[in-house]
């Protein structure tokens, strides 16, 4: 299978060659495959952000390479097709939307690939839809809630009709509800649209949903794998700062005091035909 | 507290009035026309004159006429001390002096440029806010950047400027907000901002602004950063969702403004000016 | 210091066309040493209100009385009143502005007008509170601070002048597990050691639950339940119906009552949850 993203003995480092540099990754090998749902995950200042931003040629790296779809990014010609193909979308809103009115912002996109006037309706009619935001097509972004705000990026980001899109903590500044939302918004559009999806966050109950999970620390990649198969290392995990969901906390408690209950659950449904089995 | 509550420059007021439905591009042309007549006016009669066409838009516009005056009084204290000082200090050698005050003297010259200026500057302000209360900021960038497009051949990036505008019409009442929380975030330890002197109060600004402006930057860099995300690369190579049409109201007001620039230079030209 | 607020009516915009009422005849009274959680969903007027609490607004509609000190008079101290009243930000940005994290904290003194000595005793006492090394982090420039440290700064900041009552709006937003585990710890001291009234605004119930004594529920700018918070929580299908979402513990509880478990209602957290588990499996165990 083609991965879609590949990271090569990554290096990175802000400031690179004066003094004042400060490494932020550490020989990162990753790849990101067609079709899953990857999240990354990790403490604020683990580096996960500034790899993100190297999975779209934001930031190259000060040694080694990030390869989109077999075109480097070190390539300053690659960058306009990699970024046809991996969408970014960011934490805060507020900051990453242009115009005035939903549906404009979500033109922009398709306005600076120069499509045909109808094909770019057609994509932002798509998105709108997609997402479900028809009834906030003519709102300004201020009077939006942040969740909904987020949900217009999304939309923006979707209607450039990306391969694969990356998320970088979007749901960091949003409210329980908005977060569900994107969360559920994300998985749909891994789900129903095919679209790979690589979420930033620090919340284990979205990255239950995710197919795969990564944990950084400090600039280097110190876990790998699927989330059942980290989570059951708890002790590992909470030495990076990060919770357990709570599911699987509670199926470990329980099997810790002699219950016939896996200790590597994650979703509430697992639990829940776990303790019934027990009757 | 709230900062937000008197600005009405820059703010759209959604409605459906014939103003409101106009192609922008009308709007903004009509606009230019009365303020180039507004530089060309100088006697009371154009005033009158201009003051009732302005109060007609604003009944045809919906817009209640107390939020339009409401927007003046920020205003307010600068035009005092503008009509003050033109009272003082512009005189012309024939004018008679109407009273004297310490080393200075009012003259009747200085009284009539000093309405003169001040009536300049309200219509002025009053004209622009009618344009930007009854243009969405979208209308108003679009029809700009199409009003613009010639001067490309002369090598204006007015695509460029379009933008720049764009987003600064989306930051304005984001950066209002923000000022007011820092500015609350300063009174609850325990600033008072209206009190002391204007050093004083000056003094007390700069723990304001800092924020303010290390937050701008901050949003500045995430918003290039977004944008590059989004294939953006300046104007060329791109293309519009929606291209604006002229309508049968923009033919209808086309020949109001027309009708009234001729009536106004007829009167401008035939009323001798007070000053 | 008692807070009594007495039909409370407040309108964003008043007079002009963007007019909108936010609050509607609110009334609340909030004793010393109450630990109470403000929750609702987003743009409910739960800032607007708290921000009543130290003459931040002042009423146009009815009345807030501090510790005595009706806001609305023209007498009533208000610089004091919210030194008395500290309110902490969402965002710390918005409030650190000094160049040195100690500079920044004694802020609030210098603005009392208090010697420079007391200044300093106040200054090492707070960031004592907040677990902010005095030694190291005092000349530290605010902007190297990490995103927990800069959220414990700006407490520390507040409580520099000494309040009686703290408020704490959505403080924890955007911080990772630990910086929101610090946080909550800082804010469960500064509650049972200096017995200071918590008014705590959040959008997490998980938070919410776990930490305060007592909830307070605004909707749509109406105060619609004012209880214990085991009684409010009791109510969770009210509280979803407004868009709040449950504590997670609380939902998996609730989906196991559901599949024929003799769990109780209002499980706050995940231990009390985990707990409840137990003891009912034991139960069950002890009937075979």
């Amino acid at each position: 299978m083609e991965k879609i993203i590949e990271t090569i003995d990554l290096n990175y480092s802000y400031r690179a060659g004066t003094s004042e540099e400060v490494r932020a990754l550490y020989d990162i090998n990753i790849s990101v495959l067609p079709g899953e749902m990857l999240a990354i995950t990790g403490q604020n200042g683990s580096g996960k952000s500034t790899l993100a931003r190297h999975f779209n040629g934001l930031l190259t790296p000060s040694a080694g390479d990030v390869i989109v779809k077999g075109l480097s990014t070190r390539n300053k010609e690659n960058i306009k097709e990699i970024r046809k193909v991996v969408g970014m979308v960011f934490q805060n809103p507020d900051n990453q939307l242009i115009s005035s009115i939903v549906e404009e912002d979500i033109a922009f996109g398709p306005e600076n690939l120069g499509l045909p006037q109808s094909e770019i309706r057609e994509r932002v009619n798509w998105a709108l839809h997609t997402l479900n935001l028809e009834k906030l097509r003519y709102e300004p972004p201020n009077n939006l809630s942040a969740g909904q705000k987020q949900q217009v990026a999304i939309a923006g980001v979707l209607a450039m009709k990306p391969e694969c899109m990356v998320l970088d903590e979007p749901t960091a500044h949003l409210d329980p509800r908005g977060r569900r939302e994107v969360l559920e918004s994300s998985v749909r559009l891994n789900k129903e649209e095919g679209i790979t999806i690589v979420l930033l966050t620090h919340y284990m109950n979205e990255v239950i949903h995710c197919d795969r999970m990564v944990i950084m620390d400090n600039g280097r990649l110190e876990m790998q794998g699927t989330p059942r198969e980290i989570f059951l290392n708890s002790k590992e995990v909470k030495k990076m700062g990060l919770d357990l969901p709570v599911v699987t906390h509670i199926a470990a408690g329980l099997n810790r005091k002699g219950f016939n209950v896996a200790p590597d659950l994650i979703h509430t449904e697992e639990l829940i035909d776990n303790l019934c089995r027990l009757k | 507290m709230e900062l937000t509550k008197n600005i009405t420059l820059g703010v759209y007021l959604p409605g459906t009035s014939i103003i409101h439905h106009l192609d922008p591009r009308t709007k903004i042309i009509a606009a230019m026309v009365l303020i180039v007549l507004l530089l060309f006016s100088r006697s009371y009669t154009t005033y009158s004159l201009i003051f009732l066409f302005t109060a007609i838009i604003v009944l045809f516009s919906g817009i209640p006429p107390g939020y339009v005056v409401r927007g003046l009084k920020p205003m307010l204290p600068v035009l005092v001390i503008m009509w003050i000082f033109q009272l003082f200090l512009f005189k012309t050698p024939d004018t008679t002096i109407l009273f004297e005050w310490w080393i200075l003297e009012a003259t009747e010259a200085g009284l009539h440029m000093a309405n003169l200026i001040t009536l300049r500057v309200l219509f002025l302000f009053t004209v622009t806010t009618l344009l930007t209360l009854t243009t969405s900021v979208v209308n108003l960038t679009d029809g700009l950047e199409s009003l613009l497009k010639p001067l490309r051949m002369i090598g204006l990036p007015s695509q460029e400027l379009v933008m720049t505008l764009v987003i600064a019409l989306r930051f304005v009442l984001i950066l209002a907000e923000e000022l007011e929380k820092i500015v609350k975030a300063q009174m609850a330890r325990g600033v008072a901002f209206d009190q002391g002197n204007f050093i004083q109060k000056t003094k007390k600004l700069f723990p304001v602004f800092l924020p303010l402006f290390i937050g701008a930057f901050k949003r500045a860099e995430e918003l290039i950063v977004a944008m590059e995300s989004r294939s953006y690369t300046g104007g060329k190579g791109r293309t519009k969702m929606k291209t604006l049409q002229m309508s049968r109201a923009d033919l209808a007001a086309a020949v109001v403004i027309v009708t009234y620039s001729i009536i106004l230079i007829y009167v401008i030209v035939t009323v001798e000016p007070v000053i | 210091m008692p807070i009594e607020v007495i039909n409370l009516n407040h309108s964003y915009k008043e007079g002009t066309p963007f007019e909108q009422q936010v609050l509607f005849d609110i009334n609340i009274s909030i004793n010393d040493g109450e630990f109470i959680g403000i929750i609702g969903p987003t743009r409910a007027g739960k800032t607007t209100l708290a921000q009543h609490f130290n003459a931040l607004h002042i009423p146009r509609r009815g009345k807030v009385i501090i510790d005595g000190f009706d806001t609305t008079d023209k007498q009533t101290d208000l610089v004091s009143i919210r030194h008395q009243v500290g309110y902490v930000f969402q965002n710390p940005d918005y409030q650190l502005f000094a160049p040195t994290v100690g500079e920044d904290i004694a802020f609030g003194p210098v603005n009392q007008k208090l010697p420079a000595e007391k200044i300093k005793e106040r200054v090492q006492e707070a960031m004592t509170q907040v677990g902010l090394d005095y030694n190291t982090l005092l000349n530290r420039d605010v902007f190297a601070l990490s995103g927990g440290q800069k959220r414990r700064a700006a407490i520390a900041g507040v409580l520099a002048c000494r309040p009686k009552v703290l408020v704490l709006d959505d403080v924890t937003a955007g911080l990772d597990p630990r910086g929101r585990e610090e946080i909550l710890n800082v804010i469960g001291e500064l509650h049972h050691r200096e017995k200071i009234t918590i008014i705590f605004i959040s959008n997490s119930m998980d938070e919410a639950a776990s930490l305060a004594e007592r909830i307070i529920v605004i909707n749509q700018g109406k105060v619609i339940m004012d209880d214990a918070t085991r009684k409010v929580f009791a109510r969770f299908e009210e509280l979803n119906s407004i868009g709040l979402e449950l504590p997670e513990a609380m939902v998996l509880i609730e989906k196991l009552r559901l599949a024929g478990f003799n769990l109780p209602t209002g499980v706050l957290n995940v231990n009390e949850a985990l707990n409840s588990i137990i003891k009912v499996l034991l139960e069950m165990e002890a009937h075979k």
